[in-house]
């Protein structure tokens, strides 16, 4: 049996979740558009997740919408800001978001759009003064900034970006995929506009997420083609899933600060070529990320496999493809320190002993394979 | 009195949401509710009997909408 440590990648579902997940299955079946006693129970399900979306959150249910995960989230907002032709024909993104970001940004790119990619600190941190310099230069449709980053887990200054948005009068949205749940977060005191969040990033089912839209803005909708999610989203509602999201929310806690704390410690005082990738101190809860020149991250990754140990080379998105990870390059990495990079994420699944099994074998294979 | 304003959110999803708020107020208190006239005006009444809750007054206001005085009847 392994010992997984690759919680960013996904993460196991937590056992409340399964079991609200199988109360689910067992139900009488019914669809949450029809209109007949089980499909307004079916729909009850879903409203029910809503509203407790919402209030963990601090928003309104109105502005929580479910959708199939992050990617699609993320994909929505795009097409949906591009869809309004009186908008400037400009996005600003941090040079280090997700694929998932990156892949519709690129695509407004090709059909004439100018984008804007802040750069980072070495830390992976972007400056809000940066952000009020492009802006002031160049009026923008959007501004999207990830709450927490996927791989060196750098955590953006949210409130200050998107008080720099607001100045500008440009939407802002931040993907928190791997924020929401971690670290504290109540839209009632943020000036964000959309948010992106999932399930699976935090002990939920795969294949559901949400978008926050703030009232007083719209998008249209990406799904055409029925009422469903308030005429927003088309498409048979996964009231299963949304339900386990919704147990997941409500029993998420952050990784203890104590267990990242001794894998971070620990390997920078035994393997002198260490380097911390990310913020020392204020960095996502679990998140653990390091280069080790002269190493293949690659064959640390299948060494660690082999030894039952789960961790990733960098995002998941881009772990089966050997090419540097542009957030890595994006701190000034250069390609080899990229590529031999490993990220550990931890969950409050995991022990104090599994950390130090890791250790023990981390610097069994350092060793031994200088 | 506690109010729920559900114009332009299609059917079920309407009937859910009204259920749901009934779910958190106490027996007896009333619920009124706004909806859309046609098909929410149908099914929202409809849905709210047959999960035994009982109503007392439903008519179009003055916005042109259709409103629903239901008793929680949980």
């Amino acid at each position: 049996m392994s010992i997984y440590f690759d919680n960013a990648a996904t993460t196991p579902l937590a056992p409340e979740v399964k079991e609200e997940l199988l109360r689910i299955f067992d139900r009488p079946p019914g669809n949450s558009s029809s209109i007949h006693s089980h499909g307004v129970n079916s729909s009850l399900i879903v409203e029910a997740a809503r509203a407790n979306v919402a209030r963990i959150l601090g928003c309104h249910p109105d502005e929580i919408f479910f959708t199939s995960g992050g990617t699609e989230s993320n994909n929505w907002v795009f097409t949906g800001i591009a869809e309004d032709p009186s908008v400037p024909k400009h996005v600003v993104v941090s040079s280090i978001e997700h694929a998932s970001i990156l892949g519709p940004v690129n695509h407004l790119e090709k059909k004439g759009w100018k984008v804007t990619r802040l750069p980072v600190s070495s830390e992976g941190i972007v400056s809000p003064s940066t952000l009020d310099t492009v802006l002031s230069q160049t009026p923008a449709a959007l501004v999207s900034v990830m709450t927490a980053n996927n791989e060196i887990g750098s955590l953006q200054d949210i409130s200050a970006l998107s008080c720099v948005c607001r100045k500008h009068q440009t939407l802002f949205h931040t993907d928190a995929t791997q924020a929401v749940g971690k670290i504290p977060l109540n839209l009632s005191e943020q000036m964000v506009d959309f948010l992106t969040f999932s399930a699976h990033k935090i002990h939920g089912p795969l294949g559901v997420g949400a978008l926050f839209i703030r009232k007083g803005r719209d998008l249209p909708p990406l799904l055409l083609g029925g009422p469903q999610e308030a005429n927003h989203r088309a498409g048979t509602v996964n009231n299963a899933a949304i339900a386990g999201l919704s147990v997941a929310l409500t029993i998420s806690s952050p990784t203890p600060s104590e267990l990242t704390e001794r894998l971070i410690e620990e390997i920078l005082k035994t393997i002198s070529r260490a380097q911390l990738n990310g913020p020392r101190m204020n960095r996502l809860p679990g998140n653990v990320h390091f280069s080790f020149p002269g190493f293949e991250g690659r064959k640390l990754l299948r060494e660690l496999d082999r030894r039952g140990f789960i961790v990733s080379t960098g995002s998941a998105c881009s772990a089966g493809m050997n090419i540097p990870s542009h957030v890595l390059l994006a701190l000034g990495k250069s390609h080899e320190e990229a590529l031999s990079s490993l990220r550990i994420s931890l969950s409050r699944y995991n022990s104090r002993d599994e950390v130090d099994a890791f250790l023990a074998a981390f610097k069994d294979i350092i060793v031994k394979h200088p | 009195m506690n109010r729920l304003d559900l114009r332009g959110i299609p059917c079920p999803q309407n009937s859910a949401r009204a259920l749901l708020k009934l779910s958190t107020m106490d027996a007896g208190e009333i619920l009124i509710i706004i909806v859309d006239l046609g098909e929410p005006a149908q099914n929202v009444p409809e849905s709210l009997e047959f999960a035994g809750h009982e109503i007392l007054k439903q008519s179009k206001n003055s916005e042109g909408l259709w409103e629903i005085q239901v008793k929680n009847c949980d």
